[in-house]
């Protein structure tokens, strides 16, 4: 699949872009593929990134770049492809199976990642981080949220506080 | 612990991005995180993440669907009732109501926001092997507080009566003389169970397999003489669709990972004596309830669910004893003090009681605050006559949704409610759609009634009134 920018000058190959992460490793990567990230695709647009210039990102560390970029890659395809209209039922399914998979990742990776996701502005994996986080507490009272998110064990006036407004939405603990 | 390590890290998390999580969040969630802490707390009131007043949270009234008319009544609480009712009601019968959506068998309405999503088609025949001859009941699962705004609509086959007598009409098709019935000695309900589920993601009707987890009713033959009786009622509760089914047995539909229980009737359940159990969905849970006998003996159990292993089990709840003591009321008499108010459906005001006097009777009837207001205690008579001498009959139209409260009808004229906890019965005022005399001469009856929840959610196609625009 050919990326959008890939006829200017660079006929054939697909262009490629350069990006640093905060821990000074380089990475190169398709055009296309870092797009993706609203933040970085006018800086691609205006020709950066190409060559021995790399685009520097003091607030991505490589680790999260990396994974940031696996995304990225995968999902490169179906965006060139304006989203959903010419995708099989099987790309979708396959992409839905990749997101789900990515997710399923230690909870400070999915914290880099939500920063990340934000900071380069990538629409879809921002939406597929909240959603993983808000379906670690779908269900849970607010002692089990706590827990899974690690809080601290709260103090007993942070408890009675915590019991008083349990009590304004009773419907929500049937 | 992995929690104990990255503590810090979700504390810092952006309120930006703290908001980004919370608003993919169920609406039971919201209210569950407002209790985490109190900058969780402040971020959903900050910024209104939960809408509590779009959730179907009060009962607005019942939705009453009589044989021979073509279209359905809207009984309302005095304090909904004040000027015409806002809702848009189907033209059609209610087949189903859940969470403030109603199924007709064109589509699915919220006659709150007049959305509408028509089905592409008719639901396609029972899927299970032989048997594509077979009846079906149809029944809505929408849950927006603990779920998505989307919505299924499940077909469920119906055992028909002449079920393992070769039908006359078979002799006339020698093809469908041939065709394979489902046998009589098979496990029913079978597994894997294949349904029809139109869901409002797809906006199609689909196959799904679901496995049964526990044993079965028994066979297909042992409901073969059961007669048809009045539409069963199904529940959505807890991420689950429970649905009456024949035998009495409730199937407890999974909503996520396509298996479902068979859950048995009440043990004490007298079967020669009950006519009909009732299923309902009321402050506690699953309910179901019967009437017995000529002196109306009102049971009520409520189901009990083990965390651990699934089991079941219902609780008697309430029991009248003896019967209940019914008001005594003239049925002979146009009943037009009671405080409930009848509106119509959308076609014309055939609603017909909505006169000056009915409108200057309010009094508060009040589910929400029934405490705080005086009741309007009927006369007493245990009689279960009227003033002729004929027989009164009284049958069940539904659980309130929120109070242990069970609304009854008094030979489809007036409409009763129970409250469980303190025995007392209450009249709810006229139930007949007008003084019509196919009602009075008791040719009419009430073929089903739902509680109505309005619902300000869910996600649909288009308007009501554009379909109706467009059928016409």
């Amino acid at each position: 699949m050919a990326a959008p920018e890939s006829g200017d000058g660079n006929n054939g190959a697909a262009r490629m872009v350069t990006l640093i992460s905060s821990d000074n490793t380089r990475f190169e990567v398709e055009a296309a593929a870092a797009s993706l990230s609203q933040t970085l695709q006018l800086t691609i647009l205006d020709g950066g990134g190409g060559g021995g210039d790399g685009i520097p990102l003091p607030n991505v560390d490589s680790a999260t770049l990396s994974k940031v970029l696996e995304y990225c890659i995968k999902h490169a395809p179906a965006a060139a492809n304006g989203g959903a209209p010419n995708a099989t039922a099987v790309d979708r399914a396959e992409l839905e199976r990749f997101d789900n998979e990515f997710v399923n990742i230690d909870q400070s990776v999915l914290y880099s990642l939500i920063m990340a996701a934000h900071n380069l502005e990538i629409e879809g994996l921002q939406s597929l981080v909240a959603k993983k986080v808000a379906d670690m507490i779908k269900g849970k009272s607010p002692m089990e949220i706590r827990r899974t998110l690690g809080f601290p064990d709260p103090t007993p006036e942070e408890q009675a506080e915590m019991n008083a407004h349990m009590l304004e939405y009773g419907w929500a603990y049937e | 612990m992995e929690g104990k390590r990255i503590y810090s890290l979700w504390r810092l998390l952006p309120d930006d991005m703290l908001a980004d999580v919370l608003r993919r969040a169920a609406p039971r969630d919201l209210a569950v995180s407002r209790c985490v802490c109190r900058a969780w707390r402040a971020l959903v009131d900050d910024r209104r993440l939960l809408r509590a007043d779009l959730l179907p949270l009060s009962l607005a009234g019942l939705f009453i669907d009589y044989s021979g008319l073509p279209y359905t009544n809207f009984l309302a609480r005095p304090s909904s009732a004040n000027t015409t009712t806002p809702y848009q009601l189907p033209c059609t019968s209610v087949v189903d109501h859940c969470n403030g959506l109603v199924l007709t068998y064109h589509g699915v309405l919220n006659p709150a926001t007049g959305g509408w999503t028509p089905f592409p088609g008719p639901p396609p025949p029972p899927r299970v092997p032989g048997t594509d001859r077979f009846l079906y009941d149809m029944y809505l699962a929408f849950d927006p507080t603990t779920e998505s705004s989307h919505y299924e609509v499940f077909v469920i086959p119906i055992i028909p009566p002449w079920f393992g007598r070769r039908r006359p009409s078979a002799k006339l098709n020698e093809d469908e003389d041939d065709a394979e019935e489902y046998p009589g000695s098979a496990e029913w309900p079978p597994s894997p169970y294949r349904l029809s589920v139109f869901s409002s993601r797809t906006g199609q009707w689909d196959e799904r397999k679901f496995v049964r987890e526990n044993e079965a009713a028994g066979t297909a033959a042992d409901v073969e003489e059961e007669p048809l009786k009045a539409k069963r009622k199904a529940v959505c509760w807890r991420g689950a669709l429970y649905v009456h089914c024949q035998m009495d047995i409730i199937m407890r539909i999974s909503l996520s990972d396509n298996k479902y229980r068979v859950i048995k009737p009440p043990r004490d359940l007298n079967m020669s004596e009950y006519r009909a159990l009732h299923l309902g969905k009321s402050e506690k849970g699953v309910y179901s309830a019967s009437l017995e006998g000529r002196e109306h003996r009102l049971r009520v159990w409520l189901l009990h669910e083990s965390p651990q292993d699934s089991k079941t089990k219902w609780i008697l709840k309430h029991d009248t004893g003896r019967g209940l003591t019914v008001p005594s009321l003239n049925l002979d008499q146009p009943a037009y003090h009671g405080p409930w108010i009848f509106d119509g459906g959308c076609c014309d005001n055939h609603g017909g009681s909505n006169d000056e006097a009915q409108q200057n009777q309010i009094v508060g009837w009040n589910s929400d605050d029934d405490e705080a207001l005086p009741f309007q205690t009927p006369q007493v008579d245990d009689r279960n006559t009227d003033t002729n001498h004929r027989y009164v009959s009284i049958e069940i139209l539904g659980f309130h949704p929120f109070r242990e409260i069970v609304f009854l009808h008094r030979s489809w004229s007036r409409g009763l409610a129970y409250h469980l906890n303190s025995s007392r019965l209450e009249d709810l005022g006229n139930v007949c759609p007008k003084d019509d005399t196919l009602f009075y001469e008791e040719l009419g009856y009430i073929e089903c009634a739902f509680p109505y929840t309005p619902c300000l959610m869910a996600e649909f196609s288009q308007q009501y009134l554009e379909f109706s625009d467009d059928e016409d």
